[in-house]
């Protein structure tokens, strides 16, 4: 696992001009007086034509700021073999494609000059038609430690531990990961998400999550490379766990 | 005929007149201005159609309290009034009474709650966006940009359906492939392009039913969802990427042809070729 130097504080002076890649993001910037051009994806072989790039006028500030963002929709993982047992603590880890944003001056929110997503997820629905949320989907991939799986410098690992202090056993069909509540830390090379810690309590009770900092996961004094987007956490007492039902069940 | 002005152009009437000229712009001034300080103060995620309703109560309280105060500063007398008002109400009943029908309609729209102002909804033949719902009518902005006013009790009696009630919706798209194609391969096909495109939801599923074996081919119903936001984009995407599909594996998409027999059932309808005879030489 590692993370790439794309992230982080760059200096361009006027005029300067620099191609920015990881993995299967790559992203030209050039430095005018006083603004900034993007080119997403540029043409490496033959350099890149700034004059297809957005212009954004921002001032004399020749600070910029890549950094990682988690995408902006919460992630459903189907976890449909996955099964825990009454009192039984489960951890994996899941693997996140990260997003990109630019940010000129300073890393807050009126600076943000774009956001690139970089591994486009399908959508998908958390929930019944009438009152679920939307949802990118994640797949049903997932590994039993962070080191069966090597991820890119655009992928972030999830770790998730789930609880189950139901009576009966838990099949894990869908659950939804938060991550705009979730932190990213880096942690020797690698790019880790917030723990999720979900309670499940049974079907007709609504399970805790909680996502935070973990001394196992994070190490010891983990670089904090991205904030939560959402620091509010009202949306936490919402569902976690959805089972899945057949709607066609009644088509005509 | 000797009628005296003077009786009623005086300066007491005079100072009246301004009084309740005065009365008047204050009253609707202060009136707009609580509405307008009551809409700030309203909380956010309430609804622009529960605002609305608030909006129009203190409108219309505002009014009613500004006309007594006004009719009582002109030394009108309220009780000669209110007599008079038992023969002028039936007579202003009998002629409104379409208007009240759909004031008492309105009241029934609004606490059913089957829409709100910025709603799609589907009125009989008309489509469009709720633009307003008013005492007598319900005003829906058409996507060709017209505004048609609808009364409210032709709303109630008429049957309604809210696109952009709940927030995912099923684009239904109909299908055709020849009687020829295996179609556990066309269903593979469709639930490829259903499950490439990102704006397809992943859940609830793509639904794929063999619907009939129709004139000139079998009928399929595809059915992926999206959130309403994206409707018409995954509709026509998805569309597209059927017929590219289809084109590049070679399914068929039939056209209505007919099929012409002579007599026995299956015997084919016999044709002859002829030769084209030569057009007349020119002289």
């Amino acid at each position: 696992m590692r993370a790439k130097p794309i992230f982080g504080k760059h200096q361009l002076v006027p005029g300067e001009q620099r191609v920015f890649t990881s993995d299967n993001f790559s992203l030209g910037v050039k430095r005018t007086k006083e603004g900034w051009v993007l080119l997403y994806q540029p043409d490496t072989e033959n350099g890149p034509d700034f004059s297809e790039g957005e212009y954004f006028h921002t001032g004399k500030s020749n600070s910029l700021h890549i950094i990682p963002a988690l995408p902006e929709k919460p992630l459903v993982f189907k976890g449909s073999r996955l099964h825990v047992s009454t009192g039984q603590k489960l951890t994996f880890f899941l693997t996140i494609p990260l997003s990109v944003q630019v940010y000129f001056s300073k890393v807050q929110q009126e600076n943000l000059l774009k956001e690139y997503s970089v591994t486009r997820l399908s959508d998908t629905w958390f929930g019944e038609v009438f009152n679920g949320e939307p949802a990118f989907a994640l797949g049903q991939d997932f590994t039993m430690s962070p080191e069966e799986k090597e991820t890119t410098g655009m992928e972030a690992v999830c770790p998730v531990v789930i609880y189950n202090n139901s009576p009966g056993v838990l099949e894990v069909q869908r659950l939804i990961i938060r991550c705009e509540n979730m932190t990213l830390h880096q942690n020797e090379g690698s790019i880790i998400t917030s723990s999720l810690l979900v309670e499940y309590k049974g079907k007709d009770v609504i399970s805790s999550a909680s996502y935070h900092y973990s001394k196992i996961f994070h190490g010891e004094k983990p670089e904090i490379l991205a904030r939560p987007r959402n620091e509010t956490s009202r949306n936490l007492l919402n569902i976690n766990f959805h089972f899945i039902r057949n709607i066609y069940k009644h088509e005509l | 005929m000797n009628f005296n002005w003077s009786e009623y152009l005086n300066a007491d009437t005079l100072e009246k007149f301004i009084k309740v000229l005065i009365i008047l712009a204050a009253g609707i001034t202060i009136i707009y201005l609580i509405a307008f300080i009551v809409n700030k103060l309203l909380p956010a995620r309430w609804s622009r159609q529960r605002k609305m309703i608030i909006n129009r109560i203190i409108q219309y309280t505002g009014f009613i309290i500004l006309f007594f105060v006004v009719i009582s500063e002109m030394n009108i007398n309220l009780a000669a009034l209110f007599g008079a008002a038992g023969v002028i109400g039936l007579v202003i009943g009998v002629a409104s009474q379409t208007s009240i029908g759909n004031i008492v309609s309105g009241f029934f729209l609004v606490s059913e709650k089957s829409f709100e102002i910025g709603d799609i909804i589907r009125l009989g033949d008309k489509t469009g966006t709720v633009f307003s719902v008013d005492l007598l009518s319900v005003k829906i902005r058409t996507f060709d940009n017209l505004l048609i006013r609808v009364p409210n009790q032709t709303v109630i009696s008429t049957e309604l359906t809210n696109l952009t009630r709940f927030p995912i919706r099923r684009v239904d798209i109909q299908v055709s492939v020849a009687y020829k194609e295996d179609l556990t391969r066309v269903k593979t096909i469709i639930e490829n392009v259903t499950g490439s495109n990102p704006l397809c939801l992943d859940e609830p599923n793509p639904l794929i039913i063999f619907q009939s074996f129709g004139a000139s081919g079998i009928d399929i119903l595809v059915g992926v969802w999206a959130e309403r936001s994206n409707f018409l984009t995954v509709k026509n995407s998805v569309f597209q990427q059927i017929k590219e599909a289809f084109d590049k594996e070679n399914i068929e998409i039939p056209f209505p042809h007919i099929s012409l027999y002579k007599g026995e059932a299956t015997g084919p309808f016999p044709v002859e070729v002829q030769q084209k005879a030569d057009p007349p030489e020119r002289i």
